[in-house]
């Protein structure tokens, strides 16, 4: 339940969301309303992750994450 | 305004009479066995000669006299009868007000004045005599006539007029004719009576020439009501009777029956009857009245003010089976009869929040097994925590079958 899903970002050098490519609509990031890393399952399949929660143009907000060993962007409500 | 007043002294037995000939000339107790804790309701004038009166217990009414006959009231019967008697007067006035049974007032003039509504009636003045040949003709039962200025001359008036006469209080006669009254003829409580009495007073003249100011300071609001009526004041209208709306549905026994299973169906088979009627109409009914009429000639009533208004059938169905299941009846039914009153618009209910829960899970569980039949698994999910405090957000919750 909750499963992320693959998402289309553009982001900067920095690794920062400039804009989101979802359902075919390319939408501006505003700003990031929050970023955290989470670290876990050490002992298993390493997981890494940098979520950022967006405020897109049109005042909505989006979590989303990228997945620091793939590189890979995915949408979930966090 | 001038009031006439119909009057049938006694009428709880004077219809008692009617239904048992065989009992005229005997003393008649009206309210029950002498074994009863009861007071006496009504009782005939060979009663009252042998000291009986109204609100004595049944005991010492017969300790009085042994050889009166007593029987219980027959409140449907009587209230039955009462009707037809206000029937009777409804072609002339169409404001009555429905007093004690037996006694009925109505607007003698041609300009009517009647609670808060004021009816301007083109038409003649009512005529005493007509009334009371009208009243006598239709229930075959002496009645008075007493018409005057206000509610309690009439009344007065209608009390000493002779049997089948009519008595009349002249316009400004008023304190003339109730001088030298009694003060029992007040409308008052007893204790009213009792302290009026301790002072001395014994005619409503007496207590009309006490001024206004003492009366009232001594005695109290109803201490001013009661100065006013014995002075023939009396301006308070008349208050007319409403005509409640009902439904109503009969069953016929031919031969009479005695078991409850029978009269169960046939008080379900009416109650269905009526309901329909009822839904057509957009009514619900606040008030159920069952009646069993004996072959021997009693009567068996029972009525239920419902806590909320309905049109369905559960709640009256389940009071009528439980009653008639454990009724003990005098002798076999001959006619069985519903009535549905207390009428009102549908109304809406507020539904408890958390009693429909039981409600609301019965029938998920049913709906979930129909789907379950139709595809083969139960397609209904419900989330569940897993591992709520987890950083990782798809590990909090988890999809699993919905089980009730």
């Amino acid at each position: 339940m909750n499963e992320p899903k693959p998402i289309e970002i553009s982001s900067d050098a920095e690794g920062r969301p400039l804009s989101v490519n979802r359902r075919g609509q390319k939408l501006r990031v505003l700003g990031i309303q929050n970023e955290w890393r989470i670290d876990d399952e050490w002992w298993r399949e390493p997981l890494a992750r940098r979520y950022y929660l967006l405020h897109l143009a049109g005042g909505r907000l989006l979590s989303v994450f990228q997945d620091l060993n793939s590189g890979a962007w995915y949408e979930q409500r966090a | 305004m001038r009031v006439l007043c119909v009057l049938v002294p006694h009428f709880r037995v004077a219809v008692e009479y009617q239904r048992r000939p065989h009992l005229q000339g005997q003393p008649l107790v009206i309210g029950g066995y002498p074994t009863e804790r009861r007071p006496v309701l009504d009782r005939s004038e060979e009663a009252s000669a042998c000291g009986i009166h109204t609100g004595m217990s049944l005991r010492q009414a017969w300790s009085l006299c042994p050889e009166a006959v007593f029987l219980p009231a027959d409140t449907c019967f009587y209230d039955q009868e009462f009707t037809r008697f206000l029937s009777l007067l409804d072609v002339f006035s169409p404001l009555i007000e429905a007093g004690i049974p037996g006694c009925a007032l109505l607007s003698a003039g041609q300009t009517i004045e009647a609670g808060r509504h004021r009816v301007r009636k083109r038409s003649d003045a009512v005529s005493p005599q007509s009334v009371l040949e009208a009243v006598q003709d239709g229930m075959g039962i002496a009645v008075t006539v007493g018409i005057g200025e206000g509610r309690f001359v009439a009344q007065a008036a209608a009390r000493l007029a002779e049997r089948g006469c009519v008595r009349s209080v002249a316009a400004g006669e008023e304190a003339v004719f109730l001088g030298p009254l009694p003060l029992s003829l007040l409308p008052c409580s007893e204790e009213m009576q009792r302290r009026l009495q301790r002072f001395g007073l014994r005619t409503l003249a007496e207590l009309a020439a006490l001024p206004l100011g003492a009366v009232q300071a001594q005695f109290g609001p109803e201490g001013r009501r009661m100065w006013e009526l014995a002075a023939g004041h009396d301006q308070q209208p008349l208050q007319p009777r409403v005509m409640a709306e009902y439904l109503s549905a009969e069953w016929h026994f031919e031969p009479a029956v005695i078991r409850s299973e029978l009269l169960g169906l046939a008080a379900e088979r009416r109650l269905d009857e009526l309901l329909m009627v009822l839904e057509r109409r957009y009514r619900e009914t606040r008030r159920l009245t069952l009646s069993l009429t004996l072959e021997n000639g009693d009567r068996w009533q029972r009525s239920w003010a419902l806590q909320e208004p309905t049109h369905r059938r559960d709640v009256p169905l389940l009071l009528l089976r439980s009653t008639l299941r454990e009724v003990h009846l005098s002798g076999p039914v001959e006619e069985l009869r519903l009535v549905l009153s207390d009428l009102t618009g549908e109304t809406g209910v507020q539904a408890n929040l958390f009693s429909i829960k039981a409600q609301r899970r019965a029938g998920l569980s049913a709906m979930i097994e129909a789907l379950t039949a139709r595809a083969g698994r139960n397609p209904i999910k419900q989330v569940a925590p897993l591992d709520p405090r987890s950083r990782i957000p798809e590990r909090r919750h988890i999809l699993v079958e919905y089980r009730v």
